[in-house]
């Protein structure tokens, strides 16, 4: 399945089809499953997780309430070390920020290393509509690149191909005689890849922090790419959203050591780029220019909403995906959006108000999973029941569920009315009903009753037990042995 | 949009009417806690201990760490490593890092390109198949070095070859990396003594994008080999 975002399809129809595709299930089962054990096991080696956990909640949380303060200490020395700073509200503005630099240096090849932010404004697609070529260099987004589609997971973007596939994109990309082993595929991308960075105009990185009290850019990744594409072409623009800062590099240490650990396992990543400016007079290594576009879109306004203003501590680690029952079933492409699972069921509907990903809060169980994996405690299975509260009786809503509320209502203010709509449902369920359960695949509790049994109700309430009750007792005290 | 509207809206968001005071003068709003846990801030290891978990982390990693109890023990390391490797053509540190080290005996066998200060550095640092460099600072907690950009010091020399080699001295050795940033931090925070950059390398290049089969040297190093001079001992 390509990308969802325009087909208008439900989560649940997007669901139905990836529930078809068995080895996008097991792949993501396989991978997921792993991912998650190597958490466990890297936090159980590293010991005090909760201290560490409490401590990173600690830091978003200080940051993003003093989001003016720290974004501007930010601005003024990445300024000061020379880089040139753009502030967009939305996407397009984000887009017409990083097409401006782009026009104004001719550029033909535009080198990106994987950022969740630049696929979030689209900006591929905008390079593109402009003839200018822009290639991932991330090997998962490079080969989802090839194959014309979305990452579905934010830390594995190609969870879902086989190596046959790959050796597929790659063989048309210009692959002659490639095996289907790892080292084949890795050779070939690699080759292919170094003459994009020898020879792009532009590269291209998101950011996954900012540290306020230097100006400084940080990107992890395990490749190398980010450094390959922030040092070799001559201009490097980075995409960041607002609330990427931190206030000190001593806070650094902490998110160096929650975020490895919560994506992949890791006791650190391979590589931690510090970029503050661009190269120096005396340094003869990194782009001649630096630019750093500050997204917004739809972030302030979290900022300002009790509710939701936690989802901003977010440091895209990936974790909530792993251990959660609904994506490890549909994987990531059934949300339709760039981001996936928990957090994408909470930060697209937030992001792309609408009726579009307004039905993505039901895709979860509220198992609370998300929470518990959380490396900075985010509670996004309240903000989960916050978004359906909110969505509730909107135009989402069908008639006959409203209806079906309205019922309840009447039924439940009088006990009268009460017990009379209870005898009538225990008449309507004896066809249903079987084994004190109901499974059944039609009437109005299917979509429950179809795929898991519904106890039905007992044949005598607790009311008419009660009083019958009641009867027995006063029989005994009036005759005590 | 511009910036001043859009601070305006994070300070209007956060229930400010104007944005907070953020002048460099001005004091940061307070907190109960910087940086990690406490425990961990006060956690040191001596001399030894520093040492030996750099070797194992790194080794960990899918890397190597040899120490050497003086430096030209060091020195005949390096030549057997790039006997070994045999390479055509290996990129090196600029300024005086050759000097200090004292390696160009060991170099001499091989075909040597300097980092110098020259613009068509990158065409030809393209095609090194060992980089050979030293490190600022390195981390025994994740087997960790540290490169910080300088006139000499090219990033290309550590990340375009198959095979970084790093030569340096058990003294620079922290435990964790919050003492690496206090040690930046003395020569001074703001951006005019900041390097452009500075990174934190830990192991070869590696990727599992592919079914989940890790693989190393995707674009940077296939191999690390960290040659240390236990210099804490003499």
């Amino acid at each position: 399945m390509s990308a969802g975002a325009k087909d208008r399809t439900s989560v649940i129809e997007r669901s139905h089809a990836a529930l078809q595709d068995d080895f996008l299930r097991a792949a993501v089962r396989f991978t997921t499953d792993r991912l998650k054990d190597r958490k466990h096991g890297a936090t159980e080696e590293l010991g005090r997780w909760e201290e560490w956990r409490e401590r990173g909640r600690e830091i978003r949380a200080h940051t993003v309430s003093h989001l003016d303060y720290y974004l501007r200490r930010f601005v003024d020395n990445a300024r000061a070390a020379g880089a040139e700073i753009h502030f967009a509200s939305d996407a397009q503005e984000a887009s017409a920020a990083v097409l401006g630099v782009v026009h104004a240096k001719q550029a033909q090849l535009v080198a990106k290393s994987k950022s969740m932010v630049s696929e979030e404004i689209h900006i591929n697609r905008r390079l593109e509509e402009q003839n200018v070529r822009v290639v991932e260099t991330d090997l998962g987004e490079y080969i989802i690149q090839l194959a014309n589609e979305m990452p579905s997971h934010i830390i594995i973007p190609a969870i879902h191909k086989t190596r046959e596939q790959i050796k597929d994109l790659f063989t048309r990309d210009g692959g002659q005689n490639l095996g289907t082993d790892t080292k084949a595929l890795v050779t070939f991308a690699r080759r292919k890849l170094r003459e994009t960075f020898l020879t792009a105009d532009i590269g291209m990185t998101g950011c996954n922090f900012g540290v306020a009290e230097s100006g400084s850019v940080v990107l992890f990744t395990n490749e190398g790419n980010a450094d390959m594409v922030s040092a070799l072409p001559k201009t490097h623009i980075v995409v960041m959203g607002m609330e990427r800062v931190l206030p000190t590099f001593a806070d650094l240490e902490v998110m160096a050591n929650l975020l490895p650990r919560s994506a992949t396992g890791q006791k650190v990543i391979t590589y931690m780029s510090v970029i503050t400016g661009p190269r120096r007079a005396q340094e003869r290594c990194g782009p001649e220019e630096l630019h750093i576009v500050i997204l917004d879109n739809g972030r302030s306004s979290q900022l300002g909403d009790d509710e939701f203003r936690d989802v901003l501590h977010c440091i895209r680690c990936g974790a909530c995906l792993n251990v959660c029952p609904v994506y490890r079933h549909i994987g990531g492409h059934a949300y339709g959006s760039v981001y996936p699972g928990p957090i994408g069921a909470v930060l697209t509907p937030l992001l792309l108000q609408g009726e579009e990903f307004a039905d993505l809060p039901n895709a979860s169980s509220l198992c609370g999973a998300c929470y518990e994996a959380c490396p900075v405690k985010i509670p996004l299975h309240d903000m989960l029941v916050a978004l359906r509260r909110r969505a509730a009786g909107g135009p989402r809503t069908k008639r006959a569920e409203r209806a079906a509320w309205r019922g309840y209502a009447l039924a439940f203010a009088k006990p009268g009315r009460y017990r009379l709509v209870t005898r009538m449902a225990r008449l309507a369920q004896t066809p249903l009903q079987h084994d004190g359960y109901i499974e059944s695949t039609w009437g109005p509790l299917m979509g429950w009753t179809n795929s898991r049994h519904a106890p039905a109700l007992a044949p005598e309430s607790f009311r008419d037990r009660f009083s019958r009750m009641k009867q027995d007792v006063r029989t005994i005290k009036s005759d005590p042995q | 949009m511009n910036e001043q509207e859009f601070f305006q809206n994070i300070a209007r968001r956060l229930g400010r009417e104007f944005p907070a005071d953020a002048n460099a003068a001005a004091a940061a709003p307070a907190r109960t806690s910087v940086g990690a846990p406490d425990f961990w801030q006060a956690h040191e290891w001596n001399h030894q201990e520093r040492l030996d978990n750099f070797a194992a982390e790194l080794a960990r990693l899918g890397g190597s760490a040899q120490v050497y109890e003086t430096l030209s023990a060091l020195q005949e390391g390096l030549a057997a490593l790039l006997l070994e490797l045999s390479p055509s053509l290996v990129g090196v540190w600029g300024g005086e890092f050759i000097a200090k080290m004292q390696l160009q005996g060991v170099l001499s066998p091989c075909k040597v390109m300097e980092w110098v200060e020259q613009p068509e550095m990158i065409e030809q640092f393209a095609h090194i198949d060992v980089g050979v460099t030293g490190c600022d600072f390195a981390i025994a907690d994740t087997g960790t070095v540290v490169l910080l950009a300088a006139a000499g010091q090219g990033r290309l020399v550590s990340l375009l070859p198959s095979v970084h080699i790093v030569v340096m001295k058990a003294s620079q050795i922290h435990t964790r990396m919050g003492e690496v940033w206090r040690d930046i931090e003395l020569r001074g925070l703001d951006p005019a003594h900041l390097p452009s950059t500075a990174i934190f390398i830990s192991g070869p290049s590696r990727s599992s994008d592919i079914e989940n089969d890790l693989t190393i040297g995707v674009h940077g190093p296939a191999a690390v080999h960290a040659l240390i001079w236990d210099d804490g001992k003499s």
